[in-house]
């Protein structure tokens, strides 16, 4: 239709017209990230529902077809078992947490509040940026089912990324593997801090980087890396992965090596959504 | 009117395949760029003005869905949609090697846009790694889908403008 209200405007025009819009866009969206809110809430309306009946032919072609079937069944209790396995795991690991927390302060019990049970909502991933130089992930559950922008995500008992983009009914999550996203982490006992890194050309051998900690910092190859209490955007206590390579570097001051993650990023399908950003988290314990 | 449900048939397709199907399967490691296809394809087939909405729209659905910043990949698509759009009126379109060549050098810029804004910028200096590992493996793929793709929509696209000329006549 635009083409045919459009017919005297010459292609130069057209093009500089929408390459302007383009930037605009870019410019004020990089600033103010509820701008395209509208557009995304309009799209996503319609789209979504397309999107899982793709996602379920996908995952139907990709699956064995000749038991189909019999695994329909088997599936929908997977995918339940799944959700419930990853919720223990994620405990398991708070707990795990907790416990040497406990060790470390018996005298001062009263801190093992200090990791609250978050509270979370399972969400199906239904999309996959095409794209192999960014991992995002579109999901089902949106602002509807109380998921707001920075919700920290996570699947398998560790770390999957955050939430960066909301419409009413989905949800875009970065990946922590995207690169260039930092994390700010910690060893799980020894508390000494570190940024857990996105690179993907790491990320072709399965890791990220682990940078930034201090050359007396008590982390040897094989402990559990966590998120840290100072980090802006991410909950304390999340299993991110095991501390890996790790080597002096040249300045023979940090430690630095490799991260390799907990979570399988290549076959998730189900995440779980935090329902606590890390800002309303500082607020509560004020 | 025709014309315009065609393209959103086509993109929808594409998009969802490619985001919904192809990207989700952990059998395959690079996805071909059927949005790009899309765009230079029709860019080079039908001109300039119709590539670069096609691909300004392509781009925003993906801007949409996954990007965090708009407008991202909708000026990369409105740049090869022009681009195709130019050429396709400097050379004959039904050589199939040209569209091989376009297809190449339009996933090159698209990617090499993608690294200098997304990753030189940041620091992230060794190209040729990147080369190696996500952009050759995808430019592969596009190129290979692109030798079957854009002879079935030069096939339509010409069907299409049968089917147009017949109802102006009607008109007439």
């Amino acid at each position: 239709m635009k083409k045919k209200s459009l017919p005297e405007m010459r292609p130069k025009h057209i093009f500089f017209l929408l390459a302007g819009i383009c930037l605009i866009l870019i410019i004020v969206s990089s600033v103010s990230s509820t701008t395209g809110n509208v557009l995304r809430n309009g799209v996503s309306t319609i789209l979504m529902p397309m999107q899982k009946g793709f996602n379920v032919v996908g995952s139907t072609i990709f699956g064995q077809a000749e038991e189909l079937a019999e695994l329909k069944a088997v599936r929908e209790e997977n995918e339940a078992l799944k959700e419930q396995v990853a919720e223990l795991t994620e405990q398991n690991t708070r707990y795990q947490l907790q416990l040497s927390e406990l060790e470390e302060y018996q005298a001062l019990l009263e801190l093992a509040d200090q990791y609250p049970d978050y509270e979370t909502v399972g969400a199906h991933i239904i999309g996959k940026n095409s794209d192999s130089w960014y991992t995002t992930f579109y999901v089902d559950k949106g602002a509807k089912d109380g998921i707001t922008e920075d919700m920290n995500v996570i699947a398998d008992g560790g770390l999957v990324g955050i939430v960066t983009a909301v419409t009413d009914t989905t949800a875009t999550i970065t990946a922590i593997i995207d690169d260039n996203r930092n994390v700010g982490a910690m060893g799980l006992d020894s508390k000494d801090a570190c940024i857990v890194s996105g690179d993907l050309t790491l990320y072709e051998e399965g890791k990220l980087t682990l940078s930034k900690m201090e050359k007396e910092a008590d982390i040897e190859d094989g402990d559990k890396i966590v998120t840290s209490n100072t980090s802006d955007l991410y909950l304390p206590g999340i299993l991110i992965g095991y501390a890996d390579s790790l080597e002096v570097d040249s300045n023979n001051l940090t430690k630095s090596g490799y991260l390799i993650p907990v979570v399988d990023f290549s076959h998730l399908d189900t995440v779980l959504i935090i329902t606590t950003t890390k800002e309303a988290w500082n607020e509560e314990e004020d | 009117m025709k014309r315009l449900l065609l393209y959103v048939v086509h993109v929808l397709l594409a998009f969802l395949t490619l985001n919904n199907i192809l990207a989700l399967s952990p059998l395959i490691d690079a996805t071909p760029n059927l949005l790009l296809i899309i765009t230079f394809s029709f860019g080079f087939i039908r001109g300039k003005k119709e590539g670069m909405l096609l691909g300004f729209f392509c781009g925003l659905l993906m801007d949409i869905c996954y990007g965090e910043i708009l407008g991202y990949y909708a000026l990369i698509y409105l740049v090869i949609g022009f681009v195709n759009g130019t050429l396709g009126q400097l050379f004959y379109t039904e050589f199939l090697n040209m569209p091989l060549l376009l297809c190449i050098l339009s996933d090159l810029i698209y990617n090499l846009y993608i690294y200098v804004f997304g990753f030189l910028l940041y620091g992230r200096l060794d190209l040729p790694v990147y080369v190696a590992t996500v952009i050759l493996p995808e430019v592969v793929y596009t190129a290979i889908l692109t030798l079957v793709l854009y002879k079935l929509f030069l096939k339509l696209n010409t069907r299409f403008e049968e089917l147009e000329k017949r109802s102006a006549k009607r008109f007439v």
